[in-house]
């Protein structure tokens, strides 16, 4: 049994293709040959590590909007997660499903929805079994060293929260017709991750780089110029 | 994942149930019957004080409900409820802790047993929400019984246990119950749900010494100018506290008859024929002991020791399970800053005057705010216990672990912090 930390995991579930490349949360450390990477993603994704693990590719978000019209997300990912387990079966999965969401206080409906989404997920995926993974020992124990001035926890560098991609978490992007907008600038006054800049003639132009997909800016144009699509860039 | 099944052959009634820390120290309070509840959300303790306000609201619990504007106020209103004679829980976390430190000192001082469950989470500033034990650890010398757990099982039966203690008239301390946050709090486990009819049968009614009530008026806390005085009452609540340990000794010998499940103040782990061995607490122990696991497949014979009641402190119990061992590692997972661990000079004192006292009492800090602990690490401090031993030195200082893959994360995060200088 491993708590909290897991340094070897059997199994990563991976809810979104772009925290594959985040820096901090860094899911593949410490999988091997033989674990499994499940990602929610509509396709493959191709980068270097993958090619060593075994992964599995669902699309978790599409099957969510269509159950519960919604991008939520944690019902699919256990059904997966128990399927993959080998150990858990669909009845305990659903009755599991349906308990943890009454105790939120959902209604009966929104229940049944988790439900049935969670029933699609589990028989969709295939199960690969628990498998025991040998420790391997990546870590070197090192000494802290005393750094002085340098060891006191100020921040000195002003505006480094652009360097946070938080386009990432996009899930639903805004795009702009310009056909239709009339530079009337509401979205640029209402988008809450100052996100939208207007160019010399006054249209907008959404930062994708930031812009986390909140789509105030789609509900809040009064012509309707503000069209919404699917993320699926990440790849 | 909480579907109800009856285990075969174990008696009737014993439900199996999937949850949470938080909810299993809710369920706890809710078969204690407890009467009062005055909370104050803070993270990662929020999720307790929801479940019970919800159970209140519906009726499924005939206890009062109070929210309050601070923990100050809180533990006040906790602390003048069980002086009335009403049993009383309550919880809170790490600043909420401290914002309402001084009021410990009282509560324990008027002599008014509740319990406080404390959803560890490491102290600002710099600020995190993960965990550690310098909140608890602050209240050591409150006069508040300590009780630490290492899952979810635990958590709950601990809650059972405190009451017990708490209110035996040999005591009539206020208790804590630690349970790690995230580790505990969120993490949901398998629990064996205790029947209402056996805490009603383990927990009778509370029966108060000397109640506060409007029709006969008793003055609690009152100032006491003469030094002797002062002094003597001080003493009586340290010999209470040490009651709490045979009390505590016969409520888990009283909760196994009802309950199967056996508490002792110290968990020992594969310590028979061990020669090093670790000493932990909380809900870090379950990774000690894949350590051990580890370490005990390549040929090293190393045990751990798993604190479980911290006040009263175990000392008896620590001497049995350390004297004659070559090395003691104690792993803390709380810093003081300027000397090291907090438990580890309480373990070499209880030690010290044994002539078979290990020949190595290495203090390691690890775990703070939250950072893992990996099997290398472990590892380390066992190897350095060992070799100090060998040479026949002592420890320069506290062993500080850290990671190399740590340590680049770190720089590039200063480095970042800096603008780059």
């Amino acid at each position: 049994m491993e708590r909290g930390h897991i340094f070897n995991p059997s199994y990563v579930l991976v809810t979104t293709p772009s925290l594959l490349f985040d820096m901090t949360v860094k899911p593949l450390e410490g999988m091997a040959e033989d674990s499994v990477l499940f990602v929610n993603s509509p396709k493959e994704v191709s980068i270097e590590q993958l090619k060593k693990i075994r992964v599995i590719y669902g699309d978790l978000t599409g099957l969510a909007l269509k159950y519960v019209g919604k991008d939520i997300l944690s019902a699919a990912m256990g059904a997966v997660a128990c399927k993959l387990s080998g150990l858990i079966s669909l009845q305990s999965t659903l009755g599991a499903v349906e308990e943890e969401l009454a105790e939120l206080g959902l209604e009966t409906d929104i229940i049944e929805k988790n439900v049935q989404l969670a029933k699609e997920c589990y028989l969709s995926t295939e199960s690969v079994g628990l498998r025991g993974l040998n420790h391997k020992p990546l870590h070197k124990v090192v000494e802290v060293r005393y750094l002085g001035e340098k060891g006191i926890p100020d921040l000195l560098s002003v505006g480094n929260t652009a360097l946070r991609k938080t386009g990432s978490w996009r899930v639903f992007k805004p795009i702009v017709d310009k056909n239709l907008c009339t530079a009337c600038s509401i979205c640029y006054i209402y988008c809450p991750e100052a996100c939208i800049s207007l160019d010399e003639r006054g249209y907008p132009v959404i930062n994708y780089d930031h812009c986390k997909g909140c789509l105030v800016c789609t509900t809040e144009c009064p012509r309707n110029a503000i069209r919404v699509e699917r993320e699926t860039a990440w790849s | 994942m909480s579907k109800e099944c009856d285990k075969s052959g174990e008696g009737d009634g014993m439900v199996l149930k999937m949850l949470t820390g938080s909810q299993a120290v809710a369920w706890a309070a809710r078969l204690a019957r407890v009467d009062y509840i005055p909370a104050y959300p803070i993270t990662p303790q929020t999720e307790i004080i929801e479940i019970l306000s919800e159970w209140v609201r519906k009726g499924e619990m005939d206890a009062m409900f109070v929210q309050m504007e601070s923990e100050h106020s809180l533990l006040t209103a906790a602390g003048t409820a069980a002086a009335t004679g009403a049993r009383v829980f309550t919880a809170t976390s790490s600043q909420g802790l401290l914002y309402g430190f001084e009021m410990l000192y009282n509560i324990a001082g008027w002599r008014a047993p509740l319990v406080l469950v404390n959803v560890a989470r490491a102290l600002a500033a710099p600020i995190t929400l993960e965990p550690d034990h310098n909140d608890v650890l602050a209240a050591r010398d409150s006069g508040f019984l300590q009780f630490h757990t290492e899952n979810v099982q635990e958590a709950l039966d601990l809650v059972l246990l405190a009451y017990r203690v708490a209110e035996d008239h040999r005591v009539l301390l206020p208790a804590i119950v630690n349970i790690d946050g995230f580790h505990l709090s969120y993490t949901r486990e398998s629990v064996d749900l205790p029947e209402q009819s056996a805490v009603d049968e383990f927990l009778p009614e509370y029966k108060p010494v000397n109640p506060i009530r409007a029709s006969a008026p008793v003055a609690k806390g009152t100032p006491v100018l003469i030094p002797p005085l002062y002094s003597f009452f001080k003493y009586q609540m340290h010999m209470a506290s040490r009651n709490a340990l045979n009390v505590f000794m016969d409520a888990a010998k009283e909760f196994e008859r009802l309950f199967s499940r056996t508490y002792a103040p110290v968990e020992e782990y594969m310590l028979d024929d061990a020669d090093t061995v670790i000493v932990m607490s909380n809900s870090f122990t379950s990774i000690g002991k894949q350590a051990v696991n580890a370490m005990r497949e390549e040929g090293h014979k190393v045990g751990l020791l798993k604190i479980r009641l911290f006040r009263p402190f175990p000392t008896d119990d620590i001497i049995k399970s350390l004297r004659g061992k070559r090395c003691v590692v104690v792993i803390d997972q709380n810093i003081s800053v300027g000397k090291g661990g907090i438990t580890c000079p309480e373990i070499a004192e209880a030690l010290y005057h044994l002539e078979d006292r290990p020949k190595v009492i290495l203090p390691v800090i690890a775990g703070l705010g939250g950072k893992s602990i990996s099997l290398e690490e472990f590892k380390h401090a066992v190897r350095v216990a060992n070799r100090l031993a060998s040479l026949r030195a002592g420890p320069d200082g506290p062993l500080l672990l850290f990671r190399e893959d740590e340590a680049v994360l770190v720089e590039s995060l200063l480095k970042l912090a800096s603008g780059g200088q």
